[in-house]
């Protein structure tokens, strides 16, 4: 027991040092950050000073990567949204794909230019391939296909009829960016970042916020022309210069309009929405491209902050943005509305 | 003569044993994020120092070197590369401190048998990753080499009575 | 019997701790000068930009050149061709990343005033 009496107070003096390496370290040895790919999208999950920050960046990863196999994904034969085109009937055993449906209508009764039922336009458009311009016949084909009656719902039980099939690259990537979100609340991360595509999910303590910085559309990916200090919340863009075609002189982008089967034509050429509400973000970028300023009254009701990027560099912003949004390219000009 | 190293050689035996049912126990530890994965307090280290100690080159040598193929067979090739480099350099640096080094205190054999585990594990890493990344570890580990050090030291010193006690022990049982 | 603790024990802690605890606070900390590239979500290798040596890396149908202390995605078997399109990567934070064949590639560091994110 001598001993120990020897070595306690020297092994306290290395406890306080260790405690205070420890900290200083977390900090320095920076984020944790994880790599995935779902729809159709690089994930990141970026996790900051957590003890076990591997394994929970990782969890966030796998649960996003699983919901869009399983459940989202209309292009992988594991998913029930693939299963339900495929045939057109699909009993949902624990309700996940009905209520997913249920809270995607909500959004699109805000804005009947916008449907879950969009797959025939993308593929009568082509828009995974080369693109093609339709007939008028074939897109009244596609406008019937997209009748939302065509989409029956009883209690789990759904099904799809006149050629009617779903599509919900207008809302997975932000609901899946929530997904990975709220695995990590889940496991006590206080802070973190995650990425899927250009949607941006952000998690932060009380008076903390990240630096998120607004994709000049101009430019290629990663290039911004403003920041905005983000506290919690997801940031969504929809825009026409990645997925689009040109044909005879005119470009088509890959936003249709629910109500004329054709890609919208505007002079906005990217829109970004920022909203405590993953799937809400990813609607609402989409759903503003279509109706341009007249949208902006649809954001302040949900609560959203909007940043409309015109073809000639002019920007509509959300009044509220006015003191965060800060840009960083002098080519840019901002109107708060 | 005879007698001692048939003592000798079921000391040995026994902290082969011991040391490998340490090394499972250590395996329960959680890791911490800030270390690198697989860094752990180095229990069995008290068996390599009093061993180095006591018991002789070869027979520290045969202890590491078990231990090393049970974690092989455990937990696979890389777990047993880095616990043979690991025991290997601490028990040369074992054997060097008590022949050279004689007014060592056990808390600083602690440190220093960490230490060279530690870095044996490292260098290990270092071959296998190919990229001088892993270095970035080297601080938190120099500063946890010698908080565990002193853990393991403290542990040595507390066991040293029945350690020796044990070798006299066989060699009055052999006599009888 | 072997003392607890000495003279010599307390030098090699003092020496020890000091070495650790100085190299945690003077590291260098990333100067935008190393690329990592993960394939399948997984690091694949990490690349120094420091020396502005050129080193290509072909992985996964892609064609990933460093030099000049940049690094770019030169070439991929992808459709779209967004990756080769994207700018050349220098400063810390900074991607490139080629969806249909898994590869992406990131300067790593971090700066006080760089986004932590970018929309888009």
């Amino acid at each position: 027991m001598k001993a120990v009496k020897k070595v306690l107070p020297i092994f306290a003096v290395l406890l306080v040092i260790g405690i205070f390496v420890y900290s200083v370290a977390s900090e320095k040895s920076g984020d944790v950050k994880k790599y995935g790919f779902a729809c159709g999208s690089e994930v990141t999950v970026s996790v900051s000073g957590t003890f076990k920050g591997e394994e929970k960046a990782q969890k966030a990863i796998d649960e996003s990567q699983k919901l869009d196999k399983l459940l989202l994904s209309d292009t992988l034969p594991s998913s029930k949204t693939y299963q339900l085109n495929k045939t057109g009937h699909l009993l949902d055993d624990n309700g996940e794909l009905v209520s997913y449906i249920n809270e995607c209508m909500a959004l699109t009764e805000k804005c009947p230019q916008m449907t879950i039922l969009s797959k025939p336009f993308s593929i009568a458009w082509d828009i995974t391939g080369n693109g093609r311009v339709p007939s008028k016949d074939e897109i009244n084909e596609t406008l019937q296909n997209a009748n939302p009656n065509n989409l029956k719902l009883n209690g789990n039980e759904i099904t799809l009829s006149n050629g009617a099939l779903i599509s919900f690259g207008a809302f997975g990537k932000g609901t899946v960016c929530e997904k990975a979100i709220e695995t990590l609340k889940s496991e006590n991360v206080k802070c973190a970042l995650v990425t899927v595509g250009g949607t941006v999910g952000v998690l932060n303590s009380k008076n903390n916020t990240t630096l998120i910085g607004v994709r000049n559309p101009f430019l290629s990916a990663g290039e911004y022309f403003a920041t905005v200090e983000v506290n919690n919340g997801y940031l969504s863009t929809s825009g026409d210069y990645e997925k689009f075609f040109e044909k005879d002189g005119k470009k088509y982008c890959h936003i249709f309009d629910a109500t004329t089967g054709c890609p919208v034509e505007s002079n906005i050429t990217s829109v970004t929405v920022i909203t405590n509400s993953g799937t809400a973000s990813d609607f609402l970028s989409t759903a503003i491209f279509i109706l341009g300023e007249n949208g902006l009254s649809l954001a302040k009701e949900m609560n959203a902050q909007v940043i409309i990027v015109n073809k000639d560099k002019s920007v509509i912003a959300s009044k509220s943005l006015e003191g965060n949004l800060k840009l960083t390219n002098n080519d840019f000009t901002v109107i708060y509305k | 003569m005879k007698q001692k190293q048939v003592a000798k050689l079921t000391v040995t035996a026994l902290f082969t044993a011991l040391s490998v049912v340490l090394s499972i126990l250590e395996g329960f530890l959680p890791t911490f994020a800030v270390l690198p994965p697989g860094a752990k307090p180095g229990f069995s280290n008290i068996i390599v120092m009093f061993s180095a100690l006591s018991l002789g080159a070869p027979q520290t040598l045969f202890i590491v070197f078990a231990k090393s193929f049970f974690a092989f067979l455990t937990r696979g090739v890389m777990a047993g590369c880095m616990s043979l480099a690991g025991g290997v350099l601490s028990s040369f640096c074992m054997l060097f401190v008590f022949r050279k080094l004689q007014n060592i205190g056990c808390v600083g054999a602690g440190v220093l048998s960490a230490l060279c585990h530690n870095l044996g594990q490292l260098l290990v890493s270092f071959i296998t990753v190919g990229t001088t990344a892993v270095f970035g570890y080297a601080p938190i580990l120099l500063v946890v080499s010698v908080i565990t050090g002193v853990i393991t030291g403290s542990l040595l010193k507390a066991f040293l009575p029945y350690f020796k006690g044990l070798e006299k022990h066989f060699s009055k049982e052999m006599e009888k | 019997m072997k003392k607890l603790f000495t003279k010599i024990d307390l030098i090699i802690i003092a020496v020890v701790l000091t070495l650790g605890v100085a190299l945690l606070l003077f590291r260098p900390s990333n100067n935008g000068k190393t690329a990592k590239i993960y394939v399948d979500g997984k690091e694949y290798k990490t690349i120094s930009l420091e020396n502005n040596e050129y080193l290509e890396t072909k992985v996964n149908n892609v064609v990933i050149i460093a030099e000049k202390g940049e690094i770019y995605i030169k070439s991929s078997t992808c459709p779209d061709k967004i990756c080769v399109g994207a700018a050349h990567l220098s400063k810390k934070g900074q991607s490139a990343v080629c969806v249909p064949n898994r590869v992406s590639v990131e300067i790593l560091g971090k700066s006080e005033n760089t986004p932590g994110a970018v929309t888009g």
